[in-house]
């Protein structure tokens, strides 16, 4: 048995509780959003199977380009390697909404958002089990044990939510009639996002480099996704709200509220 | 239950919510593993080592703490303000006087990192809806009781909910003040 399996069941079961329960509660308290989750987890096993990988081994065979070369890389390839990612997992991640039930979980801007998330999560969560099937399948970390790969977890976990961000934002984009800049903007910050790790691996910075630029990035994206929430949740969708719609009269510094009892009120 | 404490003090709902302080007990626990392991430890150096220890044994001891206080969870209605309370980690004092806002909601947590989690919810949490709220109850976002000052919020789950909403009533002052 591969020595990373154990952590790879904590990490994709943890990571979907998590993410998924955040989905269902923040679009709403519905399932509706949930089952999209399934149409991303074969993504990121096609798009590097079929895409990413031929891809980089077919310009580089054809440019005469060994891998593994470093720094004595060409810069061009080197940043050819570096838009791959980006470039078609952006792509392949809002494929689904060439779905006709998918196109239409997305009407509103809401909806949109949820989608994206939706999506974004199942791809995260079929990502990190392709990854864990790399690294089981290449052998090289089988002297550690189980528990030494707690930076999967952690990563993983993280990355699961990101790849959540970014495909809402790029479809939210979409619900707006931008559906150019959301790619853009989806492309830009996945690839800020890997630009730490791509200067660990060419040796240009420490590994530290790599964890602090995720940080940044998810802190960026939970004030951009706080942001963008509530305006997407006014163009929700009606059945998106459980339970009683009544409303009151708001308190001081209190927005109008669904299903509140209010027992006192003064001033 | 409020009688084995007297009329005017409350005890939370009962949650599972404690079980969530075990499980990050333990999943920290895990992260420290790699240290009992003489290879892993040689290759990580002592450095990461002290540096690793030094994060996780206080948040440990943090978790720990927290556990062993739930049990003594309590809302009291003294003669001039509300007592929240939970062991020596936690402590609100809300004067009736300021308060000028009671209602039951269901909120909605933001992403930002607070202490609450389902079951259970400590210190000031961050809801994407009312903003913060100074929490000690066993429910994360669903029927809570939040109180209103001026300036503040508090969130609290009593077990004998409209027992403690029919006591706190009689002790603010009239609506209209």
């Amino acid at each position: 048995m591969p020595t990373i399996l154990p952590m790879a069941v904590v990490t994709l079961v943890a990571s979907a509780a998590l993410w998924i329960a955040v989905l269902w509660a923040y679009s709403g308290r519905t399932w509706r959003f949930v089952p999209l989750v399934a149409f991303g987890l074969p993504l990121s096993a096609l798009v590097n199977l079929a895409v990413k990988g031929p891809l980089a081994e077919g310009v580089g065979a054809r440019a005469g380009i060994d891998p593994g070369r470093g720094l004595d890389t060409p810069l061009w390839f080197l940043l050819f390697l570096f838009a791959l990612a980006p470039v078609f997992e952006e792509a392949i991640k809002v494929a689904p909404v060439l779905v006709p039930g998918v196109r239409r979980a997305m009407a509103g801007p809401g909806g949109a958002l949820w989608t994206g998330f939706a999506l974004g999560i199942g791809f995260g969560l079929g990502e990190a089990a392709y990854l864990a099937w790399q690294v089981a399948a290449s052998g090289a970390y089988e002297q550690y044990p189980w528990y030494a790969f707690t930076g999967f977890l952690g990563e993983r976990f993280v990355v699961v939510y990101l790849h959540g961000f970014m495909t809402g934002l790029f479809l939210w984009m979409v619900g707006r009639g931008k559906p150019a800049l959301g790619y853009l903007t989806a492309v830009g910050v996945h690839a800020l996002l890997n630009s730490g790790a791509m200067l660990y691996q060419l040796g240009l910075a420490p590994g530290w480099v790599a964890g602090v630029v995720m940080v940044g990035v998810l802190v960026a994206a939970v004030l951009v996704f706080d942001r963008v929430r509530p305006r997407a949740d006014v163009f929700a969708p009606p059945d998106a709200h459980g339970g009683p719609h009544e409303t009151d009269d708001a308190s001081p510094g209190t927005r109008e509220r669904r299903g509140a009892t209010v027992y006192y009120h003064r001033g | 239950m409020g009688d084995a404490f007297g009329s005017t003090t409350f005890r939370p709902a009962s949650s599972r919510g404690w079980l969530w302080m075990v499980a990050l007990i333990l999943m920290l626990g895990v992260s420290l593993l790699p240290l009992l392991d003489p290879a892993i430890a040689a290759e990580e150096g002592v450095v990461v080592l002290w540096i690793t220890a030094g994060f996780m044994v206080p948040l440990i001891t943090f978790f720990l703490a927290t556990l062993a206080s739930l049990p003594a969870m309590r809302y009291e209605l003294t003669t001039d303000s509300l007592l929240i309370s939970c062991g020596p980690l936690l402590r609100y004092r809300v004067s009736y006087a300021d308060i000028v806002d009671v209602r039951r909601l269901d909120l909605t947590p933001s992403l930002w990192s607070s202490m609450r989690f389902p079951g259970l919810a400590l210190w000031s949490v961050h809801y994407a809806d009312v903003g913060a709220v100074r929490m000690c109850a066993t429910r994360m976002a669903n029927g809570i009781i939040v109180i209103s000052t001026a300036s503040r919020r508090y969130g609290i789950t009593p077990a004998e909910g409209d027992r403690f909403i029919g006591m706190l009533l009689a002790m603010l002052p009239p609506e209209a003040a």
